[in-house]
């Protein structure tokens, strides 16, 4: 993992904006996940760059890694994605005869760019890969408990829907954040939307519950499927903020929690707890009592929710202009509920399902040592 | 006075019995002091008057102190040269020695201290000469006293025990006391002081001297031997290096006889040489696989290529294996720990190990602001190395024994240990107590600074690949190592237990692990009286009573949480993929 952001060596490239162009791919398609999406916009980067030795290509890359990577709050997947991309280039590099029988750059540009593109269509396949090695986990009459808004649960849980043959017979209870518009019982609403839809669409009963009901709900569940945003390599996961309690509190009742992941979300980072992730997110943030405290809880949640700084009150106006300077200086900080992530442990879960197989958290820092050594 | 060797025989727990530890001119009578000195100080000084004792103590001291962490490491070092030529010499002529100090116990002490300065001038001189014109081991008779010379080892890369002076005691040159009278006492001895369990791990021919040693072994190899013997050279890394440099010495000095192919010839005769250092002390996992590594390069030798020229093509191999896996890998992982450390972390770490203290010490330059608990225990304490050497730096250092970690725990965050070996299961093997203070980190362990949670300590492993191994290992009973069981037994030097004793023994602070050589004629009166406090010394004597010296444990991969090597951090599940990738120990 590189630490830090090497200097800009050649202006030509300031053209293309690569953050611009990974944030479009980002929202141009809804099925695009982060790492695929940084490796795309790496390998328009190539195509559009008038690059001629491997140095200037390795530069370059780097180089708008640590760009794209500072652009965003949570670089973790994507870092995964271009950390994969940059191991897959020099390898590439250094296999004999790579530079073709001239020695000629240009033939190998060309070859890592259609190989590179062979590659996105893989992971884009890898989802349904996984949707049917996943579905086999779930068994008729079995009830699903599953958070987030994953793109490979929602996949996995649809195969199991369509596959099962007298029609889907098994249920899912949603976990859903608490918003400030829901505040029936039964009516949570939030990340899932879509997942939920289109579930119901295929008449698979859904129950939609806050995490403060996961106690309640957990006698009633067989199994937990959760996505991930990367896989670490101890095998634990970073994932949507909650997680890390769900496991908690599936391990406490004996219940089985599956992670649904592509195998290009592995990260090549080994925290050993929440406070080693390299994410910043303020989330217990201890404040004194104040007297119209009500009011300001109030503004801050719908701060937060729309993803705005909080700026707080005048008399901490210095430090703030500090802390901000400083956290300019370092990158982002996660500010929105459903940006944030946490840490779950590897002996929380039980396998992870990915197009590979299903593996133990285990084999994570074994197929990434396959990879990178 | 001693009493005479047989009274211990009725009072079998006697402190003043004859063990068989004990060399053997001390007890003919209290005039020989000079040479206990001689023997733990390598230096011969008469400690007759108190000025002349303050002196030596205050020299001590200094030593001990005020020198930082870089001068003092080769003094060290050179004292520990010393040592071992001292224990050489006097091991070849033990007998000579006997005899002669019997003789002198009648005499008075000055008289005798002379003599011996005489005899160790005559010693040193047959020394000098024959590290001058060292030959090759297959020119003719080897003689024992070319095994003098001491191998040239980088500094950083050793570990001792506590001081050198500390370890003599423990560890006694039992090599020549098996020669004298006391071997009798010990075969008529009546039971046979092997704990049943352990009964595998006692080997027989564990303490080979140089006598009668085959003339295949090279000087340089015998001389680690009895450093490797006598933990003059211990830790996993410096056991690693040392091996590596002898055995470069061992094929620089190598011709390959007429009509024999080099790769074959050198193969059987590094053989030769590794059972021999085996036999001193069993090897450890990073000398197994800097051992195999170096055979399979000489077995891959084309036989084509001339003497010199494949000589050389080894010795620089040696040299860049030693760089790439030890000291380039050391630095590597000091960096790579080092980012895990976080301002108001309060590390754990026990005993010692090379690449633990240099990565606290790389933590510590980078300006991170943290405190060390350096956790120790008997009888090695190794870990008043690493305190010493933490503080000398300036880190904020807390040192208990393994006794007292269970209230320190409370407040640490980190745990960092070092290891002998990785295994492919992911346990660790490493110094014995390693895995308490794992389990303790883990279950009864601090707070997360941002949390306020307690538990669950990350207990993270700095290892270098060339520590693993792909055994797999379940208990710490198949596979150990037995330390000399006399080292469990209490000596005189550790009596200081009571903040009155400390006051007494404050200003012979420095001095007082140097052995009762640095104390004088009237305390020795009051320490003859102490001495009956200790309860084990008759150990052998007594029927049912064993002593059991385990110098490794195991430590279930559960308690750890991160493997740290040269090549990146691991789980510790996946040692036996990074084996399988490495072609390690297969």
């Amino acid at each position: 993992m590189m630490a830090d952001i090497t200097p800009p060596t050649s202006h030509a490239t300031e053209a293309f904006d690569i953050v611009s162009k990974y944030h479009s791919l980002l929202s141009a398609d809804a099925d695009l996940t982060p790492p695929i999406a940084a490796i795309e916009s790496l390998i328009a980067l190539l195509t559009a760059s008038p690059v001629t030795t491997i140095s200037e290509t390795l530069d370059l890359l780097s180089h708008s890694s640590a760009t794209l990577r500072s652009s965003v709050p949570n670089w973790i997947a994507l870092s995964a994605g271009t950390d994969l991309f940059q191991r897959y280039l020099v390898q590439t590099l250094n296999r004999p005869g790579a530079l073709g029988s001239g020695g000629d750059f240009g033939y190998l540009r060309q070859h890592l760019l259609s190989n590179g593109r062979l590659f996105v269509q893989r992971a884009k396949k890898a989802r349904a890969k996984i949707a049917d090695e996943g579905r086999l986990f779930i068994h008729e009459g079995s009830t699903i408990l599953t958070n987030g808004g994953s793109r490979v649960v929602s996949a996995l849980l649809l195969r199991a829907a369509e596959s099962q043959p007298s029609g889907p017979r098994f249920r899912v209870i949603y976990v859903l954040p608490l918003s400030s518009s829901s505040k029936t019982l039964g009516k949570a609403e939030g990340e899932g939307q879509p997942t939920i839809t289109l579930l119901r669409s295929h008449s698979v009963p859904v129950a939609c519950i806050p995490y403060s009901a996961l106690a309640t709900a957990l006698p009633l569940i067989d199994l937990v499927v959760v996505g991930a945003e990367g896989v670490v390599e101890n095998g634990g996961i970073i994932s949507r903020l909650g997680t890390h309690q769900i496991g908690l509190l599936a391990r406490s009742a004996g219940k089985p929690m599956y992670v649904a992941a592509e195998s290009y979300k592995f990260v090549r980072l080994y925290p050993l707890g929440m406070s080693d992730l390299p994410v910043r997110q303020n989330i217990i943030k201890f404040e004194p009592v104040d007297e119209d405290k009500e009011e300001e809880e109030e503004e801050e949640v719908r701060a937060v929710m729309d993803g705005k700084e909080k700026t707080d009150g005048a008399e901490n106006d210095e430090t703030d202009a500090d802390a901000m300077a400083k956290r300019r200086q370092q990158g982002k900080e996660i500010t929105s509920l459903e940006d944030a992530v946490d840490f779950t442990p590897p002996n929380l879960i039980s396998a992870l399902i990915t197009e590979n197989g299903v593996l133990t958290p285990s084999a994570v820092s074994e197929e990434l040592i396959k990879l990178w050594f | 006075m001693d009493l005479p060797a047989n009274a211990g025989a009725s009072l079998p727990l006697d402190p003043t019995a004859p063990t068989f530890k004990m060399p053997a001119q001390p007890r003919i009578s209290k005039s020989s002091e000079p040479v206990v000195e001689l023997l733990t100080n390598g230096q011969v000084k008469r400690s007759g008057s108190p000025q002349a004792k303050k002196e030596n103590q205050a020299s001590n001291a200094a030593q001990n102190i005020s020198k930082p962490a870089s001068e003092a490491a080769p003094n060290e070092e050179g004292a520990e040269k010393q040592l071992s030529n001292k224990e050489l010499k006097l091991k070849q002529k033990a007998e000579k020695q006997a005899k002669r100090a019997a003789q002198k116990a009648a005499q008075d002490a000055e008289a005798l201290d002379k003599a011996q300065q005489q005899q160790q001038q005559q010693q040193q001189q047959p020394e000098q000469s024959s590290a001058d014109q060292r030959r090759p081991s297959n020119t003719g008779k080897a003689q024992p006293s070319q095994g003098v010379k001491i191998t040239d080892m980088t500094t950083h890369h050793k570990r001792t025990a506590d001081t050198s002076a500390k370890s003599l005691p423990i560890r006694p040159p039992t090599g020549f006391t098996s020669q004298t009278k006391e071997a009798e006492a010990e075969k008529k001895s009546p039971p046979e002081k092997k704990v049943t369990v352990f009964s595998h791990l006692y080997s027989k021919d564990r303490r080979t001297g140089i006598a009668g040693v085959s003339r295949e072994i090279h000087p340089a190899v015998l001389t680690l031997a009895i450093q490797l013997r006598d933990y003059v050279i211990c830790g996993g890394n410096a056991r690693c290096v040392a091996t590596l440099l002898a055995f470069k010495k061992v094929i620089q000095s190598y011709t390959t006889p007429p009509s024999v192919a080099l790769p074959r010839h050198l193969t059987t005769h590094l053989s030769h040489q590794i059972s021999y250092l085996s036999s001193s002390r069993p090897l450890c996992t990073s000398q197994g696989n800097s051992i195999r590594w170096l055979k399979k390069l000489v077995v891959e030798l084309d036989p084509k290529v001339s003497d010199p020229d494949a000589r050389d093509f080894v010795c620089k191999s040696i040299d860049l294996f030693i760089r790439e896996k030890v000291t380039l890998a050391d630095e590597v992982i000091a960096r790579e720990a080092s980012k895990k450390i976080v301002n108001g972390d309060t590390v754990l770490v026990y005993a010692k190990s090379s690449v633990v203290e240099k990565s606290l010490l790389t933590a510590y330059r980078e300006g991170k602001a943290f405190s060390v608990v350096v956790a120790d225990s008997r009888p090695l304490f190794e870990g008043k190395n690493l305190a010493r050497s933490l503080a000398r730096a300036g880190l904020r250092v807390q040192y208990c024994l393994l006794t007292g970690l269970g209230s320190l725990s409370k407040k640490v965050t980190k745990c960092f240990l070092g290891a002998s070996a990785m295994m492919g299961n992911g346990r660790l093997y490493s110094r014995a107590g390693a895995a308490m203070v794992a389990m303790m980190a883990k279950d009864s362990g601090g707070m997360v600074p941002e949390f306020g949670a307690a538990g669950n300590v990350p207990v993270i492993v700095l290892c270098e690949s060339v520590k693993f191994s792909s055994r797999v290992v379940l208990d710490s009973i198949v596979s150990n190592e037995l330390g000399e069981p006399d080292a469990l037994v209490e000596h005189e030097d550790d009596g200081i237990i009571t903040p009155s004793a400390a006051q007494l023994q404050a200003p012979a602070a420095a001095g007082a692990k140097k052995g009762k050589g640095g104390k004088a004629d009237a305390e020795e009166e009051d320490d003859s009286a102490r001495r009956k406090n200790f309860g084990l010394e008759g150990w052998t004597e007594q029927p049912n009573l064993q002593l059991l010296h385990l110098m490794y444990d195991v430590t279930p991969a559960e308690y750890l949480d991160m493997v740290i090597t040269e090549l990146g951090s691991i789980p510790p599940s996946a040692v036996s993929a990074v084996n399988g990738v490495w072609g390690g120990e297969a």
